[in-house]
């Protein structure tokens, strides 16, 4: 019983981990770099860990509480904490936009005729139903789409190394592409945290929380690798679709992309669902929201909360230009950014750190989060005012949500 | 008779004779457990025929590894079942951790919010 919760804890931080987009991440880095960007997906992968680290950290002293927002409460206070959840939940938004348009764009590859706000709704309404339907089912689908998402993955990088013939490999590096890849590699695995949403279903799970973190980020990071090699070794030049590249010596290669995409898809909105309905919920619950979405089902679901976070992601997505994607994807890098770095801060102020090596990877950590929230704000180039005015729309309703708390308050 | 088993029993009271407590608690038979973040002290907390029927002292080896269980220190314990701290602010704040089902955690978030308001 408590492996499978465990497993199914580890499939949360996963699922929500692996979505379609990274498929071509991964490709772009074999693309571009060849040999030399398994290292630089090493690096990005130390990086990630080294963030893990302030995660575990947070996780063993707070380990049933809500996730990022009590670390950073505990850090800077429940102001800050709420401001950032407001992001955060604005990066999960932007993430389900960007993923179902990638789904959509894939499918309509194979089936030209095919309408993407159909894949869209369909998509959506999906991860809906597992996620207000029964929490346990929701938390087994996942598990069992992981699984299946995995072995496919695992299957196809493996044929698709050992009848590769490796007459292009080389390991030169060209610096620019190859501090590119690293900082690409460190974004794969953006959404490991949220398995501490579900961690307090048992304390056999709570306990193993900080090997379930590290667990997750090394099961990730291990298919990553697999999949990375499987495009060097297969020499992708970005012509085609990377996950149809990738397929295309195996029967129905089109159709098991199609699974692969839809599963890597699904498994991130159903966690990614499931958790903004409980921030909202406990949003509401705090009197910042309407009360209207701590209403609960027979299953003790906040199912209005989700369904109005679901129906406004969908509604963005339906509005969403597939022109824009570089422009929300390096939106929603900024935002993530952010967040991790408020919690890196909070365990360093916090001083959770057992020894003087947890200090300096905590330390080391900050600095790399710096740097990176440096370069995404660079790479928006002329465009960093709409992050500015993201950023401000958040603060305008971070603002009103206090001041509903006010009413609300002086009412009851 | 210590404080915090005082403080229960004044809980069980007040749930009881709550004019929700029969909608609160409908088709919900189980037992959950209190106890003090050093293990010392810990409480079964039964429920029955929508109402508190017992609470027992137990051992804390005995608790399940997925029952419903609230765990803090005995001070922060006694301020929440006397109504005087937030449940909720003390969870976001790490302050009490809370293991269990989901669905049973947002049954005690419900009668929390009914019972105390917050």
């Amino acid at each position: 019983m408590s492996k499978l919760a465990i497993s199914k804890a580890i499939s949360v931080a996963v699922g929500m981990a692996m979505a379609t987009s990274c498929f071509n991440i991964v490709a772009n880095i074999a693309k571009y770099n060849n040999m030399s960007g398994i290292l630089a997906m090493f690096i990005g992968f130390a990086l990630a860990l080294a963030l893990t680290y302030s995660f575990v950290l947070c996780a063993k002293k707070f380990p049933t509480a809500f996730g990022m927002r009590t670390y950073i409460q505990a850090g800077f206070g429940s102001s800050l904490s709420i401001f950032i959840i407001l992001l955060y939940m604005s990066l999960i938004g932007m993430i389900g936009i960007l993923e179902s348009h990638l789904l959509a764009n894939l499918f309509m590859q194979i089936w030209p005729s095919i309408s993407p706000s159909f894949i869209i709704i369909s998509v959506f309404l999906i991860s809906l139903f597992l996620s207000v339907k029964n929490i346990e089912l929701s938390l087994l689908a996942q598990l069992y789409m992981v699984i299946v998402m995995f072995l496919i993955l695992f299957t196809v990088a493996i044929f698709n190394i050992s009848t590769a013939n490796f007459s292009h490999i080389n390991y030169e590096i060209n610096f620019s592409n190859f501090s590119t890849a690293i900082i690409s590699s460190f974004f794969l695995l953006v959404g490991f945290e949220s398995v501490v949403l579900v961690a307090n279903q048992s304390r056999k799970i709570v306990k193993s929380m900080p090997r379930i973190l590290w667990i997750s980020v090394i099961c990730i990071f291990f298919i990553y690798i697999l999949i990375n090699m499987a495009f060097v070794a297969s020499n992708y030049n970005g012509n085609a679709n990377a996950q149809l590249f990738l397929l295309k010596n195996i029967p129905y290669g089109e159709y098991i992309a199609l699974v692969v995409s839809t599963l890597a898809v699904l498994t991130s909105f159903n966690t990614g669902i499931s958790a903004t309905g409980r921030m909202v919920y406990s949003l509401s619950r705090e009197q910042l929201l309407p009360k209207i979405f701590m209403k609960l089902n027979d299953q003790a679901i906040p199912y209005i909360a989700i369904i109005a976070a679901t129906g406004l992601i969908l509604i963005a997505s339906l509005i969403f230009k597939l022109s824009d994607i570089y422009l929300y994807g390096n939106i929603a890098a900024f935002l993530i950014v952010l967040c991790y770095l408020c919690v890196n801060l909070s365990a360093i102020k916090l001083k959770i750190s057992a020894n003087k090596i947890g200090k300096f990877v905590q330390y080391f950590t900050l600095v790399v989060l710096v740097l990176l929230l440096v370069s995404v704000a660079y790479s928006l180039n002329k465009d960093i005012y709409k992050l500015i005015f993201w950023l401000f729309l958040t603060l305008i309703f971070f603002m009103y949500m206090k001041y509903y708390q006010v009413l609300s308050r002086k009412k009851s | 008779m210590s404080k915090l088993k005082l403080q229960l029993e004044d809980f069980a009271s007040t749930l009881n004779t709550h004019p929700y407590a029969p909608k609160l608690l409908a088709n919900w038979d189980r037992a959950f457990y209190i106890g003090t973040i050093d293990e010392k002290e810990s409480y079964q907390i039964k429920i029955n025929n929508n109402a508190v029927q017992e609470i027992n002292l137990c051992t804390f080896d005995k608790i399940a590894d997925d029952a419903l269980l609230i765990q803090a220190n005995e001070e922060i314990l006694i301020e929440v079942f006397a109504g005087k701290l937030s449940p909720l602010k003390a969870y976001n704040a790490g302050q009490i951790a809370l293991y269990g089902n989901m669905q049973d955690q947002t049954r005690l978030d419900a009668i929390a919010l009914v019972l105390w308001g917050a």
